[in-house]
């Protein structure tokens, strides 16, 4: 029988890198996820590894390409503010196609944020790839289960595209405690890593040349044709999704990480109340599952969009619906209470629910 | 005595300094030897000392799909400022447990049960205010049934061990005894 044990989002996610095989993680300590580091910091040298922890984000983000040139597999950890920080190296990364995983634990609000509360408000800025015109596969879980499942299976995208992978998780999911079944997984084959960069004094080693690590784009168009290629490689072999109760739904709740959670809760009491509600959650928000989701909407027929945010997620769900249904929309004003430490929880959306009927 | 059933909610509402993420952890490990699902969602004010400090913890038997609601069973109340709030969420029938040692105001429902147990006062005749959670935790268990002391208290043992909790481990089982029979003399007492 698979081992279960209670363990938090943010212990979670560094017992997925370790048992993806990663051995060196860089980062710079920031609520809500400075737990990741304290366990890298305590299994990582029993293993052989490092975590390096950084002056700040700017570097450990340079110190993630330099080591991820090597091949291995390497990650660094930030919250909202620390990301922003960290953007020219990550742009520099998808560029230059270098492999790393970068989990992303939100946190409220612009500038430097609530100073580590919960919140949603991160869903733009990470779904639309780094500044440059590339993207970047997103993987958004919404259990602690989940949250084991996909760090080790953005290890896999990310050797197996070449590309920079993140999981975009919550404070709610990063501090929750839960059941964590430790399951293996299979996620298939993997190109060789000929491009890596082992040092020529190693046995075998060659020369060997990563031509936009200078930054020296001189065929531009051939680049970006090759990264559409890509693109469309991971948009046709990498959208997921998952439906809750949709069967029959005629009222789809939208939804991802916490809220999805939330939401949820929602959908089983509606349906023990004799509401047929379904709920749609993007697992990849880039790329985005717009067909799936419009068949969904278009089955329902209406639709309601619940994020912890101002209005992030749902423009998206708008693109992908184009207006054949109506789309509505809860979010931020909807917390329980109206301070940091607000959640919009499964009665408050139950009660939207029932009020757009 | 105790339920083996569909499962149970319970939120502790307080102030940081209060213990309401200790209450939440410890009961949902003591949770996880019961049960086939448990989950504990902390929830507190950011970059500061005394803040609102909430945990919220789900037993259940099937998967949770939501591990944090609005509602819950059984409330337990420490914050003076969340109070109005803390009594809107019990659900009907429901337990609301009041530290009035801290928290003036008397409930208003009459759909619910209310018990006011002065355990920061106590826990401060006894030496140490830190194991007013642990005396509130008692009351708890001891006004629900939800699970048997025992199993709280292995909890405790075993999470305590090799911790600088582990000093404490004598005081948090007296607390909790405390708690249990403060509720169990409560019923013979006027509402």
């Amino acid at each position: 029988m698979t081992e279960r044990i209670l363990h938090t989002g943010n212990d979670t996610v560094a017992r997925a890198a370790i048992s993806a095989g990663c051995k060196h993680y860089f980062a710079y300590p920031i609520t809500p996820q400075s737990e990741i580091a304290h366990y890298m910091a305590r299994e990582l040298p029993k293993i052989g590894g490092c975590f390096l922890q950084s002056e700040g984000e700017y570097a450990a983000a340079y110190m993630l390409l330099g080591a991820a040139l090597s091949g291995e597999r390497v990650m660094t950890s930030t919250s909202s503010p620390g990301l922003a920080l960290m953007q020219e190296p990550l742009s520099m990364m998808v560029t230059a196609e270098i492999p790393a995983v970068v989990v992303e634990t939100q946190r409220l609000g612009p500038g430097t944020g609530t100073g580590g509360q919960q919140g949603q408000t991160d869903y733009r800025f990470v779904t639309r790839g780094v500044y440059g015109g590339l993207h970047y596969p997103v993987l958004a879980p919404y259990s602690v289960s989940e949250i084991f499942e996909f760090v080790q299976l953005a290890f896999h995208i990310a050797d197996k595209y070449r590309i920079l992978t993140m999981v975009l998780t919550d404070f709610v999911l990063g501090r929750m405690t839960e059941y964590l079944e430790l399951k293996t997984f299979d996620f298939g084959p993997l190109p060789e890593k000929d491009w890596a960069l082992k040092g020529k004094a190693h046995k075998g080693g060659r020369s060997n040349f990563l031509f936009t690590v200078t930054g020296m784009m001189l065929d531009i168009t051939g680049f970006f044709q090759g990264q559409q290629e890509k693109s469309k490689r991971i948009i046709d072999s990498e959208t997921r999704w998952e439906t809750y109760k949709t069967e029959d739904a005629d009222f789809l709740i939208v939804s991802y990480g916490y809220s999805a959670r939330m939401s949820k809760g929602a959908v089983n009491t509606a349906r023990a109340q004799g509401i047929k509600a379904g709920l749609f959650r993007p697992i990849t928000l880039w790329p985005f599952p717009r067909e799936a989701l419009q068949q969904e909407a278009l089955k329902a027929g209406k639709v309601l969009v619940v994020e912890d945010s101002p209005g992030e997620l749902v423009e998206d769900v708008e693109l992908a619906v184009q207006g054949r249904v109506p789309v509505h929309f809860l979010g931020i004003q909807a917390r329980h209470i109206a301070r940091a430490e607000g959640l919009i929880l499964p009665e408050r959306i139950l009660q939207e629910v029932r009020e757009l009927l | 005595m105790e339920k083996i059933d569909k499962g149970f909610r319970v939120i502790f509402a307080g102030l940081g300094g209060h213990g309401a993420l200790v209450f939440g952890e410890l009961l949902t490990e003591a949770v996880a030897r019961r049960y086939n699902y448990a989950s504990f969602v902390p929830n507190y004010a950011p970059s500061m000392r005394g803040g609102e400090s909430e945990s919220i913890v789900v037993a259940s038997n099937e998967e949770i799909d939501s591990p944090a609601s609005f509602e819950a069973e059984a409330v337990v109340a420490t914050s003076p400022s969340a109070f109005r709030l803390a009594e809107k969420r019990v659900s009907p029938g429901g337990i609301l447990i009041v530290d009035d040692s801290i928290i003036c105001e008397k409930a208003e429902r009459k759909d619910i049960k209310v018990f006011y147990i002065p355990a920061r006062k106590i826990a401060s005749e006894e030496g140490n205010p830190l194991i007013s959670n642990f005396i509130l935790m008692g009351a708890y268990l001891e006004a629900t049934k939800t699970l048997p002391v025992e199993i709280v208290e292995e909890t405790l043992e075993s999470t305590s061990k090799g911790t600088s909790r582990e000093r404490l481990l004598s005081a948090n089982k007296r607390a909790l005894h405390e708690g249990i029979r403060l509720i169990a003399n409560y019923s013979q007492q006027p509402l």
